[in-house]
């Protein structure tokens, strides 16, 4: 304990020793800014600035897409306008006891599942005009986040790709991928895992028509 | 050969302290790190003293006793904060090598000015302590996520969105502008631009099917991401606007997490062409994807060191995740060397620390780690599960 002390009073002694024979240098003050210009600086905020605005503009984006030769597969054909499925009701109850299941990392479809996607086709194309179909793909909480939300838009296209060879009209399957963002069982085990590994059919319904009174 | 390497890698970081003369430590990593410069801190007390070490310790410095510095960091007298520095190698007269001082703004952004000013002056790499991060972040580790901006220890945390739908993967262009991938519009997954001036928003991608992970080139100019438009999730380049869109990829079984070179012409991305996920490189000018053999189980999410000497990425062994590091040049390239347990890196602006996501009790926090020694500190200022840390370079 003694001996530390010494030791700390004498490196403390060398120090001032060393900083009093040093020629001093002028100190050089830099003034700061005193509020956070939000590109620029990292100022402290008083209050949290809300940078969120609802409006999206589009940004000029075309479909006019330079494409590798042999970029695309006749049988997929590219996918369907998605805005046409913009506020439109959903049954997502019609296609629940189809929900396919994968293997882990995997996105092909099980034979023992295919049958479903099979089921599915058949009921959908039995419906008519008007109807569309959403397929969901999810992941189990294992794998990264950005390589789940691919692993998931493949598992939604492998179905897909099961419903056109099954008779239904390509332009009216659509997908999305929601990687491991949304678990249909909590859970941390192979017994949740195996249920979120899924693929899920979302029929949508016809859009509404909207009928209007004359007032006259 | 690399089971040799793994050995002197799993000692390294604990040789320095037999160094005889720490005040020339010389550099013993076989990633060819620098070792840390060892200062005294000494003056300072109660929010400078312990962000100025906080920012140091991530900057390339460890702390000593005055007497086993290379460098005494000293508070002067001066308004506001400021340090003197003396070198005791240099003659008497010519000792003190460093006094300033900041003065505006407050304590915490004074002091991370200065720890700055004291990288830039003593490692001649760029300081991290006025950078900011974006990243995701969920209430509970599932459903909707946000953007979030935070200072880069996670202090000033500010919501950049207010969606309730997934956001996803931010990725900063400049220091005003970020990207990142919105179910805001009809539920579908697109890439979206938005300018923290002014909180503009603009759709980038109108493509049909999933438009997500955009990451943005160094040099601002273009933005990689994954579109699944052709049929798989493949990998394609646009402008910033969106405009001349170029697929890169055809692949069946797709790509994810694409990351560029620091001089903007090529980018790294997961495939999974050969069956099972690895690292591939390409150039974004379009050509063949050519694989980057790393010794590591299931790589995905890589990033690549802004002075382009290394890649960061996540290896996946079960359950669990690994950060890893690789040399991308000299005889080392691809030889994966295991780092910690924790996903989602990304590099710091001086290409020494890393920030990547630790899940604790199944809440992800964002984690600052200095390579070389493997140092960890948990940012735990935001609130909630955080994870894809991007930093503004």
């Amino acid at each position: 304990m003694k001996t530390s002390t010494l030791l700390t009073l004498a490196a403390a002694s060398l120090f001032a020793i060393t900083m009093t024979g040093c020629k001093q240098t002028p100190i050089r003050t830099t003034v700061l800014p005193n509020h956070s210009d939000a590109g620029t600086s990292l100022a402290s905020k008083s209050a949290t600035p809300d940078l969120s605005t609802p409006p999206i503009a589009t940004a000029g984006a075309t479909d006019g897409t330079t494409s590798v030769a042999g970029g695309t597969d006749l049988l997929k054909g590219g996918l369907p306008d998605d805005s046409t499925l913009d506020g439109r009701d959903t049954d997502r109850s019609l296609f629940a006891n189809e929900t396919v299941y994968f293997e882990y990392d995997h996105s092909n479809v099980r034979g023992s599942e295919g049958s479903k996607a099979d089921q599915v086709a058949g009921a959908f194309r039995a419906k008519g005009a008007g109807f569309d179909l959403l397929i969901e793909g999810h992941c189990d909480e294992r794998g990264t986040e950005e390589y789940n939300r691919s692993l998931g838009e493949r598992r939604a296209l492998a179905l897909r790709e099961l419903l056109v060879k099954s008779g239904v009209d390509a332009s009216h399957v659509f997908t999305r991928s929601f990687g491991k963002d949304q678990p249909a069982i909590p859970g941390h085990d192979e017994a949740a895992w195996s249920k979120n590994r899924r693929g899920e059919f979302i029929l949508v319904l016809p859009r509404k028509l909207i009928t209007t009174q004359n007032t006259k | 050969m690399k089971k040799s390497l793994f050995l002197v890698c799993s000692l390294f970081g604990f040789g320095l302290l037999a160094a005889e003369d720490v005040r020339v430590p010389v550099s013993v990593d076989p990633l060819g790190f620098p070792p840390p410069i060892p200062v005294s801190v000494a003056g300072f007390s109660g929010e400078a003293d312990s962000v100025l070490r906080f920012d140091l310790s991530f900057m390339g410095f460890e702390f000593v006793a005055p007497d086993k510095a290379r460098y005494n960091i000293q508070k002067n007298s001066a308004a506001g904060v400021g340090a003197s520095v003396i070198d005791p190698l240099q003659p008497a007269s010519a000792r003190m090598i460093y006094n300033k001082s900041f003065t505006g703004g407050g304590t915490r952004q004074q002091t991370h000015a200065l720890a700055d000013d004291l990288a830039k002056t003593l490692t001649q790499k760029p300081g991290i302590a006025q950078t900011r991060i974006a990243c995701k972040v969920q209430a509970t580790g599932i459903g909707a996520g946000e953007i979030v901006i935070a200072d880069y220890d996670g202090f000033n945390p500010t919501p950049v969105t207010k969606d309730n739908v997934i956001c996803a993967a931010p990725s900063w262009s400049g220091r005003n502008m970020l990207f990142y991938m919105s179910h805001k519009i009809a539920g579908k997954p697109d890439v979206l631009s938005h300018n923290l001036g002014t909180g503009a928003r603009k759709r980038v991608t109108t493509t049909t099917g999933d438009n997500f992970t955009p990451a943005v080139s160094p040099d601002g100019r273009r933005v990689a991401m994954i579109l699944s438009k052709s049929g798989s999730p493949n990998l394609y380049v646009c402008d910033p606007d969106g405009g001349n869109l170029k697929q890169l990829t055809t692949t069946h079984d797709g790509e994810s997490c694409p990351a560029w070179s620091p001089d903007s012409r090529t980018i790294c991305v997961v495939s999974r062409q050969s069956g099972k996920p690895a690292l591939y490189t390409i150039p974004a000018g379009g050509g063949a994807l050519t694989r980057l053999s790393v010794n590591a189980p299931s790589p995905t999410e890589p990033d690549w060191s802004p002075d382009g000497k290394y890649l960061v990425f996540t290896s996946q062994s079960g359950a669990g995740f690994q950060i890893c590091v690789t040399p991308m040049e000299g005889p080392l390239r691809g030889t994966a060397m295991v780092l910690v347990a924790g996903e989602d890196p990304v590099w710091a602006p001086n290409s020494r620390a890393v920030m990547f996501v630790r899940t604790v009790n199944y809440r992800r926090v964002l984690t600052l780690l200095d390579v070389p020694s493997k140092q960890t500190k948990e940012i735990a200022r935001i609130t909630g599960s955080a994870s894809q840390p991007s930093w503004a370079r």
